[in-house]
């Protein structure tokens, strides 16, 4: 008895909502007529379902204009924002790789611009590669500064791993030494390049020189003075 | 050829949801892309019914909006894990709705709620000695709506008072749309009972 009384209430609910049709309609509206418990529980769900329409018909009071300029400003700090982090991550190893390079060939350039003494003749001379173990020739002509025999250079790390060694023998020239693949050899070979291209003044860097740099995962240091390396750098 | 009016009008009824579903389609598709205008414009198709929906759920204005924001920001972030594009609208109100409930779980949760469920569903909410104005009546709704469990007053918010299509509210609900009508029948037997006094 229960259960036909809460079914009937569930149809009378579902019929208050509109969703009964043909026969369960019909059916829900006979029994209406004839049944005041029936009509009873009809009022009950309609005055409730009136009030809920009744509140329900609060508009939120939201001017929408902002709320539009607001979302296309979020969506353009947190969505473009988050690509730019995106590109970001992407290239921020090899521009801090390229930068950490800058450095060290700055450094290999201002090692060799301490030791050399005024006076000496410029001489121009390339490095050849040592047939002991790989070696990337780069030559500078615009970095002629001296022919002092240089020290051993400055060595380029990453990640604690050795990538490779920037050696200034002379003034015209830089070996590249022990490079980890042929790819970084490549790009130490540009950056270094680079470096020494765009040093505008180059009297000054020996006034800057840092004993060791970090750029990223980057760092250099000044090598040992190593007889191997040496013997890139033809006197 | 009485019949034949509705019919007609039903068929043309179906062809301009189509064509709206279609555009919509273009407009999901176009924004999965990364086209924020298309994704502008669907925001500004659903923020209403989300806002409304938030609203209900809150119970203020300032935080539905926030909420709905957040909503759609998270919305055209993840565009990509909406796998039926044909279902942004429900899948837009799933997120609203997530993201409401889980705004109001620590109050949920509290000894404060509990009391409150307790006192809505023994239907001792104190009769008033006055007729209540609108705000208190609003009020009065908005507890009772609150001490509901989530299911049915989820189902209550979105196919009674918003007027939602029971398909998208069982899809929203992740159940059948049975399920949905027999939410919304005990949430409206509940709320009689807790509002009984002021009816």
């Amino acid at each position: 008895m229960k259960n036909d009384t809460q079914h009937l209430d569930f149809l009378i609910s579902q019929y208050v909502d509109g969703c009964l049709e043909g026969t369960s309609k019909k059916s829900v509206e006979q029994k209406m007529l004839a049944d005041p418990g029936a009509r009873a529980l009809y009022v009950e769900h309609r005055e409730t379902q009136d009030l809920l329409d009744d509140w329900g018909n609060r508009i939120p009071l939201i001017h929408w204009d902002e709320f539009d300029q607001k979302l296309a400003a979020r969506l353009e700090h947190e969505v473009v924002g988050g690509e730019r982090a995106s590109i970001f991550r992407r290239w921020i190893r090899p521009m801090a790789a390229a930068a950490a390079l800058f450095v060290a060939a700055t450094l290999g350039y201002a090692w060799h611009a301490l030791s050399h003494t005024p006076g000496e003749t410029p001489e121009r001379s390339v490095a050849r590669a040592s047939t002991e173990r790989p070696h990337a020739v780069v030559e500078y002509p615009e970095a002629a500064g001296g022919n002092h025999p240089s020290h051993a250079g400055v060595v380029v790390e990453e990640a604690g791993a050795q990538l490779g060694t920037v050696a200034g023998g002379r003034a015209l020239h830089t070996t590249i030494d022990r490079p980890a693949d042929e790819e970084a050899a490549q790009s130490l070979r540009e950056n270094v390049a680079y470096g020494l291209q765009n040093v505008a003044d180059k009297s000054n860097l020996a006034n800057t020189l840092p004993s060791a740099v970090a750029v990223g995962e980057l760092t250099t240091r000044p090598a040992s003075d190593d007889k191997s390396n040496d013997a890139a750098f033809p006197q | 050829m009485s019949q034949r009016l509705p019919t007609d009008s039903q068929a043309q009824a179906a062809q301009e949801q189509a064509a709206l579903a279609s555009q919509e389609l273009g407009l999901v598709l176009a924004a999965k892309a990364g086209d924020r205008v298309a994704f502008g414009k669907l925001a500004q198709q659903y923020q209403r019914q989300c806002a409304a929906v938030a609203l209900r759920l809150l119970g203020n204005t300032h935080d539905a909006a926030e909420l709905v924001q957040d909503a759609l920001v998270k919305a055209y972030k993840n565009l990509d894990q909406l796998q039926q594009s044909d279902r942004f609208g429900s899948w837009l109100m799933r997120i609203v709705t997530n993201l409401a409930l889980s705004l109001e779980q620590p109050a949920a949760d509290s000894d404060e709620g509990e009391d409150l469920r307790a006192t809505i569903a023994s239907g001792i909410l104190d009769a008033p000695e006055k007729p209540l104005t609108s705000a208190e009546l609003g009020s009065a709704i908005q507890r009772a709506i609150d001490g509901l469990p989530e299911k049915q007053r989820l189902a209550l918010v979105m196919f009674a008072i918003e007027k939602m299509p029971q398909k998208d509210v069982a899809e929203i609900l992740s159940c059948s749309v049975e399920a949905v009508k027999w939410h919304v029948f005990m949430a409206r037997k509940q709320l009689r009972k807790s509002l009984g006094t002021y009816m």
